[in-house]
């Protein structure tokens, strides 16, 4: 006989959740419901009709945490649309920009899940002081390359509005070494707290949370429209994809559920490793160690982009509007963002698609709940950054 | 005591704004005083300051004066670089949206201690934004000196053109200098000739916005400088914060002013206060009127919101 157990609302991470598990006599998860709850705000809809220039803007404002994301996306789908080019640097300060948002973002998430593993006040508000120092740095690189930290303005179809100056070069390469060794220490703290986690518990790290769900990615930094076989992705609504019996649960998921190649894909850092670096951890906890070591990465490529970089090159391209369908896909700190947008010759968008980088995980996180121990259900939902 | 101090004096705080003292100074460097205004106080200020690393980027006004569109017209710059402060020398007798690079010398130049030169009312804003900033996130600590210039009007660009081309009889290419001084408005060339105005015939030129001012000396500034009340090529002096003063007296230590006391120059002090009253009687005179035929009195619209 199996009980209904209803977490309402789930805590600590960054959207609106809420989960409904079906348990048995023991405790464990029989089947999961993780549903979406933040209201629908109908972006979609509201871009019909207006100029490019304001949706890619607007599209920012789908969130608060990680607005660069949906800028990029967004400004490389109507670029695909109307065949423009931004040019070299412009693209580098993009990636940029957004790669600060990463920083942060990941750091964050690592704030958000610590009171699952440290209960020592001083080991947490040391690790907290860190987390903040870089995040701190990580919003500075928002700051300065796309001109304001939330809602970055800088960034534009054609490029960036901006090049920045040498001396900021320099700042941002000096402070970016400094987070590159918080992050270190950081990253050791992350790997030390879930193996101490999966130990006390006597979780097997491997085991724990698995799923067999595919993993898609499509770029380890940026994004690549070129990896992501549009044919093959399908948006179904909540009650199409848990079925009638489940209609209660169902009406309660806000949005649509993305699938690839019928069956619901794993998105994020996890599955950026998997796909680029061939490895295949597959105990849930394993996110939160890869986590830490892509923020790691991020800011690596951050010295690189910076390297690169010539301050005085162009950054925007100049550009007429012109008919056409294109896709913008970028990889968020959460995963694979996905913008569509059809303009016709006047720049008029004619019809726009959003596929949010969370909402590929919310039915894998269902899956990665199944068959583990009730009181382990948010944990297991908070190593995906929803 | 320094040397500053004891010549400093102080004025009347209702004309001249708070302040701790008002001295004459101009710079004692050659490649300064060639090229600017008068007694080149703010160019000095700011190259001293960016070379011993006390500002990482300033905000000034430069004009091209051969630009083939428009000469004269000044553009905001963020200058990082002590050499090309010269450039920006001497004053522009128009409108030059300062403010509006602030962020970006903050956001995409990376400066951390911005000195900024404006006129009263830029000064004020910069000041209102510090109190409050909506669409200023991170600017506000990152403003580390903040230069007044001492202003009665402006000028839009098209007004401007119009006195030296329509009134003066210069083109604007051929200008190499403006001033304002001894009730006229003077128009230097590049061959040497010399026009001038009487001030009462450009008042029909004057920008809108400068009649509701009752601001004369940046009274929110750090330091102000003009050249009222000082001798030609000397600068008035008016130092409002401990900041400033601090920074001018290590700059009059290692002999890059030359002070002297206000009550040794002609015109003097009272010529300030004068000219400040001045602009606060007829301006103040402007805004009854406004508020008599129910026009929104200016700094006070939110009020009425």
């Amino acid at each position: 006989m199996s009980e209904q157990v209803e977490i309402q609302p789930t805590t600590r991470h960054e959207g609106h959740g809420k989960l409904v598990l079906y348990v048995d006599d023991e405790g464990y998860v029989e089947r999961a419901f993780y549903l979406n709850t933040s209201a629908i705000r109908g972006f979609e809809a509201m871009a019909k009709g207006r100029p490019a220039e304001f949706v890619q803007v607007a599209v920012m404002r789908i969130c608060g945490i990680c607005q660069a994301t949906h800028g990029t996306a967004s400004a490389e789908a109507f670029e695909r649309a109307m065949g423009i080019e931004p040019p070299r640097d412009g693209r580098l300060l993009r990636e940029l920009c957004a790669l600060g948002n990463r920083i942060q973002s990941h750091v964050l998430h690592q704030l958000l899940v610590l009171d699952d593993f440290v209960e020592e006040e001083k080991e947490k508000v040391e690790a907290i002081k860190r987390i903040q120092q870089i995040r701190k740095i990580g919003q500075y690189v928002v700051d300065v390359v796309g001109g304001e930290g939330i809602h970055p303005p800088n960034i534009r179809i054609g490029g960036m509005a901006e090049n920045i100056s040498e001396s900021a070069r320099k700042r941002l390469y000096r402070r970016l070494r400094e987070a590159r060794e918080l992050m270190e220490e950081q990253h050791e703290f992350m790997r030390e707290i879930v193996e101490r986690f999966a130990e006390e518990n006597d979780l097997d790290l491997d085991e724990f949370g698995r799923h067999d769900q595919p993993f898609m990615a499509t770029h380890p930094t940026y994004g690549d429209p070129e990896r992501l076989d549009l044919d093959r992705v399908v948006e179904v609504l909540p009650i199409e994809y848990y079925g009638e019996e489940h209609k209660e649960e169902a009406y309660e998921h806000n949005g649509q559920i993305p699938l690839y190649d019928g069956v619901p894909v794993e998105v994020g850092p996890r599955s950026r490793y998997v796909v680029f670096d061939g490895v295949d951890p597959r105990g849930v906890l394993y996110i939160h160690i890869l986590r830490s070591q892509e923020t790691l990465a991020a800011i690596d490529r951050c010295l690189n982009i910076l390297e690169e970089l010539n301050t005085s090159g162009k950054t925007l391209a100049e550009w007429e509007p012109r008919a056409g369908t294109g896709v913008g896909v970028h990889e968020a700190p959460r995963g694979t963002n996905v913008h569509i947008a059809t303009v016709n010759e006047k720049g008029i968008v004619e019809d726009y698609r959003i596929i949010a980088a969370s909402t590929w995980n919310f039915p894998v996180v269902e899956k990665a709940i199944e068959g583990e121990h009730q009181e382990y259900a948010e944990v297991i939902m908070r190593c995906y950054d929803i | 005591m320094s040397e500053l101090k004891e010549i400093m004096v102080k004025g009347d705080e209702g004309l001249l704004g708070e302040h701790l003292g008002v001295f004459t100074a101009r710079s004692t460097e050659r490649r300064i005083l060639r090229v600017t205004q008068d007694g080149g106080i703010v160019s000095s200020i700011m190259v001293y300051g960016l070379e011993e690393g006390k500002f990482d980027g300033v905000i000034a006004a430069v004009a091209d004066p051969d630009d083939p569109e428009e000469p004269w017209k000044p553009r905001p710059v963020v200058i990082t670089d002590p050499d090309e402060v010269l450039e920006a020398a001497g004053t522009k007798y128009t409108y030059c949206p300062n403010v509006s690079v602030l962020k970006e010398a903050v956001r995409s130049h990376g400066c951390e201690r911005v000195a900024m030169v404006g006129t009263p009312c830029q000064v004020r804003a910069v000041r209102k934004a510090q109190l409050l900033p909506v669409g200023m996130r991170h600017v506000p600590d990152k403003i580390e000196l903040l230069i007044g210039i001492i202003c009665m009007e402006n000028f839009p660009y098209e007004g401007l053109k119009t006195m030296v081309e329509q009134l003066c009889g210069v083109w604007m290419r051929e200008v190499a200098k403006m001033d304002i001084g001894k009730g006229k408005f003077w128009v230097y060339t590049d061959d040497g000739e010399v026009k001038s105005i009487p001030i009462d015939e450009t008042h029909p030129f004057e920008g809108e916005p400068c009649h509701v001012c009752t601001d004369y000396c940046a009274e929110l500034s750090d330091l102000t400088a003009g050249s009222v009340g000082s001798p030609d090529g000397w600068s008035t002096v008016i130092v409002r914060t401990e900041k400033a003063l601090e920074l001018l007296e290590e700059m009059v230590e290692q002999g890059l002013l030359e002070v002297k006391s206000i009550e040794e120059v002609k015109p003097g002090l009272g010529l300030v206060e004068k000219l400040a009253q001045a602009k606060k009687n007829k301006n103040q005179k402007e805004i009854e009127e406004r508020k008599e035929l129910g026009l929104p009195e200016p700094g006070k619209v939110h009020e009425q919101l």
